[in-house]
C-alpha cells in the first residue's frame, strides 16, 4: 500500500533537513536511554503510522480507494541547565560566580525552548511549499496538512529533563489492490473468490461421517 | 547537652551520610561563596552520600519507557555553614560517576526541583540537574 511509500518518505524528507539539529527514527525505542536524546541536536522525532480513514463517498467499487492515512510523529527532548561553566568552573571571584548562576537557565524552560523549536521545524519542514509531494513526485499524494498537535507535560525526575509531544500529519493518497502474495486470484471477475479446501472427516460427535451421504466432498 | 533520640539520631548521620560511603563534595550559594569544609569541623572536608538512581519514566504517547538517571546528594544540615533554601540556585560538584576517581563535575540545584528535608533529624536531599555550558549569544 501506498501508506508505507508515503511514511518512509516522511522519514527521507526530515533526515534530509535535519541539519544535525534532531534525529529521526521509523518507530520508537521500547525502552529509550535518555542519554541517546540528550541534547539539541538529539532532539528524537519518530514517525509511525496511527490510523487511516478510507471516505465512502469518494471510493470506487473497483478502483482506487481514498485513504486519508494520519502519521503520529513523536518528538522527545532532553535538557539540562544552561550555564557560563566556562566562568563558574574557573572564576576565584565570588561575585562572578554569582552572576553565573543567576543568569542560569533552569533546565525545565531549556526543555521547552527545545521543544518548541524542534516543533517548529518539523512544522516548516512538512508544511513547506516545496515539499508539497514529500519528495514523491507528483501523482502519489494528493494533500496533506498538519492537523493537530500536542505537547505533554515535562519530567523533572532525573538529572535533565524529559518532555515529549507529538503532532498529527494527515495524508490523502489513493489505496489499489495490487494482488500481492497470499490474495487469492479473481478468476470469475466478480471481485472476490473463495478458495478454500474444506476437509470434513467427522462430525460434532465425534462419529465418523458418510461424506457422500452429506454431501460433503473430502478435500485433497 | 542534648541526649534525646533526635539528638542521636542526628549523631549518628556523620556515620550514616559522612561515614565510609562519604564522598567529598563542594557547594556554591547564590552568593558566590563556596563551601567544601565540614561546619561542625572546618578542618575536614564537606563529605556527602551520593546516589546515582535509575528511573523509568513514561514521556511519549505510545508509552514506551524512557530510562532517566538521577543523582541524589544528601547532607548533615549541621555540617553546612549555610544550608540551601527553596528556590534558590546553587552548584554542585561532585564525582560524575560512582567509579573510584571519577572526575569531578559541575551540577545546578534548579528552582524547578525542590529539595527534601529531614528537618526533624537533619538531613538535606538535593536533586541537582546536569549542566552544559550555555550557548554564546
Amino acid at each position: 500500500m501506498q501508506f508505507t511509500i508515503v511514511k518512509n518518505a516522511i522519514v527521507a524528507l526530515l533526515r534530509a533537513n535535519a541539519g544535525g539539529l534532531f534525529q529521526v527514527m521509523h518507530s520508537g525505542p521500547q525502552r529509550l536511554d535518555v542519554d541517546l536524546i540528550a541534547g539539541t541536536d538529539k532532539r528524537l522525532v519518530v514517525v509511525e503510522y496511527e490510523h487511516g480513514e478510507f471516505p465512502d463517498t469518494v471510493n470506487s467499487i473497483d478502483g482506487g480507494h481514498i485513504h486519508d492515512a494520519t502519521y503520529r510523529i513523536e518528538l522527545l527532548v532532553s535538557s539540562a541547565a544552561q550555564v557560563d561553566l566556562a566562568t563558574l568552573d574557573t572564576t576565584t571571584d565570588p561575585a562572578a560566580r554569582a552572576a553565573a548562576l543567576a543568569a542560569a537557565i533552569d533546565p525545565i524552560d531549556q526543555a521547552d525552548a527545545d521543544w518548541d523549536s524542534l516543533y517548529s521545524l518539523i512544522w516548516g519542514i512538512l508544511m513547506a511549499p516545496q515539499n508539497d509531494d514529500l519528495g514523491l513526485g507528483l501523482g502519489i499524494i494528493a494533500n496533506r496538512k498538519v492537523i493537530d498537535a500536542q505537547k505533554g507535560n515535562a519530567i523533572p525526575e532525573g538529572d535533565r529533563v524529559t518532555l515529549g509531544g507529538f503532532l498529527h500529519f494527515q495524508v490523502r493518497m489513493v489505496e489499489t489492490p495490487v494482488g500481492e502474495t497470499g490474495t487469492p486470484a479473481d478468476e470469475q471477475g466478480l471481485g472476490y473468490s473463495l478458495d478454500t479446501v474444506i476437509n470434513a472427516t467427522s462430525d460434532v460427535t465425534g462419529a465418523g461421517m458418510d461424506s457422500a451421504e452429506q454431501g460433503v466432498k473430502a478435500g485433497t | 547537652m542534648d541526649y534525646g533520640l533526635r539528638a542521636q539520631i542526628e549523631s549518628d548521620l556523620a556515620d550514616c551520610i559522612e561515614g565510609e560511603f562519604g564522598v567529598p563534595v563542594s557547594l556554591t550559594d547564590p552568593n558566590g561563596v563556596v563551601y567544601d569544609t565540614n561546619a561542625n569541623n572546618t578542618t575536614l572536608p564537606l563529605l556527602a552520600r551520593v546516589l546515582y538512581d535509575q528511573r523509568k519514566e513514561t514521556v511519549n504517547k505510545s508509552g514506551d519507557p524512557v530510562i532517566v538517571y538521577e543523582t541524589v546528594v544528601t547532607l548533615r544540615r549541621s555540617s553546612l555553614a549555610r544550608v540551601p533554601a527553596a528556590g534558590e540556585r546553587w552548584k554542585v560538584s561532585i564525582p560524575k560517576d560512582s567509579t573510584v576517581g571519577a572526575p569531578y563535575s559541575t551540577f545546578l540545584v534548579t528552582l524547578g526541583r525542590a529539595n527534601e528535608s529531614g528537618r526533624s533529624i537533619g538531613y538535606i536531599s538535593l536533586y541537582p540537574s546536569d549542566a552544559e555550558q550555555v550557548a554564546s549569544s
